[in-house]
């Protein structure tokens, strides 16, 4: 068992040793940081912005996410693409749900085969 | 057989509030009452302390349903042996599985009533201020709910033949792999780490574990994004899947536990 959790917690912080942190810019570094949070809400900013400068439409954004940090270009990844906004997810998670089932019926079949 | 699970369920709801639990809801509760009032005074007049305030609720929200969920399910059945309160539990005829589902059904009463209560003080406290409930708070506590009932499952499941401690940490495994994004592999692992063994290794772990990362719709709510009812029905019936499978498994090895 302890070397079951010895594994785990290995499992766990291999890829934090894959690179070193340092590698990666630091957050600091950029100087456009504070604009990034507004990539979800970049379709409902105020008109005044989006005429303020380029920045605040989608090519903007994708122009200048190039010199963003490691984290921030994951941030807008992740957000543009939430489970619940790709077309046809619902049908792969009862797909996936079908298999748990059918996994489910398995064990209590094999349950009721002991029992008996 | 229904009316056994009732009485082990009010028995560990009830031991559960004499432990002073609900404290710790009504203590946060009270927090996130306050905090959109606290983010407004920062704002500036931006009027963006919704979005925030929506956004940190729900985070610590989702952060607290799975802490109570790892501790509850780890503690549910291996505090009744430890203690010995067990036995005399056993020697009556309940058999085992009950006793287990009971134990689970007192953990999901203590954990959904406690997202429901912090759900509502956070959407009360946000329409305070910005003058309309939004009922989409509502729904995402309840897809946390829904999360974290796996979770206690799989703990409650992991209780049954590991220590505390160890149930604990698999636990932990479980939440963190299985709630890895596949935007986060793709990118952190593979395109920024460049560690394909990583990111191959991290998703066939995945495949075999629940993928906590469909329960998380926190994003519709602060972003104000659509979320297909129909997406929800099938994290519905995913979760229950899940759910049912670790239940199954608990009673297995506990059936053949000797006690």
């Amino acid at each position: 068992m302890r070397r079951l959790a010895l594994l785990l917690w290995l499992v766990l912080l291999l890829p934090v040793g894959a690179q070193s942190p340092s590698d990666s810019p630091s957050p600091s570094a950029s100087p456009d940081e504070d604009h990034v949070w507004t990539v979800h809400g970049a379709e409902h900013e105020s008109h005044a912005d989006v005429e303020a400068g380029g920045e605040y439409t989608n090519e903007g954004l994708d122009a200048k996410s190039d010199n963003y940090p490691a984290i921030y270009k994951f941030m807008i990844r992740e957000t543009n693409s939430e489970p619940y906004l790709r077309k046809g997810e619902s049908r792969l998670v009862l797909r996936d749900a079908a298999v748990v089932w059918a996994l489910n019926i398995a064990v209590i079949a094999l349950f009721y085969r002991r029992r008996r | 057989m229904i009316l056994r699970i009732y009485y082990l369920a009010k028995l560990y709801l009830l031991e559960q509030i004499r432990r002073q639990a609900h404290l710790i809801t009504l203590f946060l509760a009270v927090i996130l009452l306050m905090l959109p009032a606290y983010i407004n005074s920062f704002s500036l007049g931006l009027s963006s302390f919704e979005r925030v305030a929506k956004d940190f609720g729900l985070t610590l929200i989702n952060y607290y349903a799975v802490a109570l969920a790892i501790y509850l399910g780890v503690t549910a059945v291996s505090s009744d042996v430890e203690r010995r309160t067990l036995y005399p539990l056993l020697a009556r005829p309940i058999p085992r599985w009950a006793y287990l589902m009971g134990k689970f059904v007192g953990v999901m009463v203590v954990m959904l009533s406690s997202v429901l209560v912090l759900s509502l003080a956070l959407m009360l406290s946000v329409a305070a201020l910005s003058k309309f409930a939004d009922g989409q708070i509502l729904v995402v506590a309840l897809c946390y709910g829904l999360e974290s009932s796996v979770l206690a499952a799989a703990c409650i499941f992991f209780s049954t033949f590991a220590s505390p401690p160890l149930a604990g940490v698999l636990g932990v495994f479980l939440y963190f792999v299985g709630g890895l994004s596949t935007s986060f592999i793709n990118f952190f692992l593979v395109e920024d780490r460049g560690s394909p063994a990583a990111a191959m290794l991290a998703r066939l772990l995945k495949m075999v574990m629940p993928h906590f990362d469909l329960f998380r719709v926190k994003n519709a709510v602060v972003y104000t994004l659509p979320l297909p009812p129909e997406y929800l029905a099938s994290i519905v019936v995913y979760g229950l899947a899940w759910m049912v499978l670790f239940l199954l498994l608990a009673e297995r090895v506990f059936s053949r536990k000797d006690l």
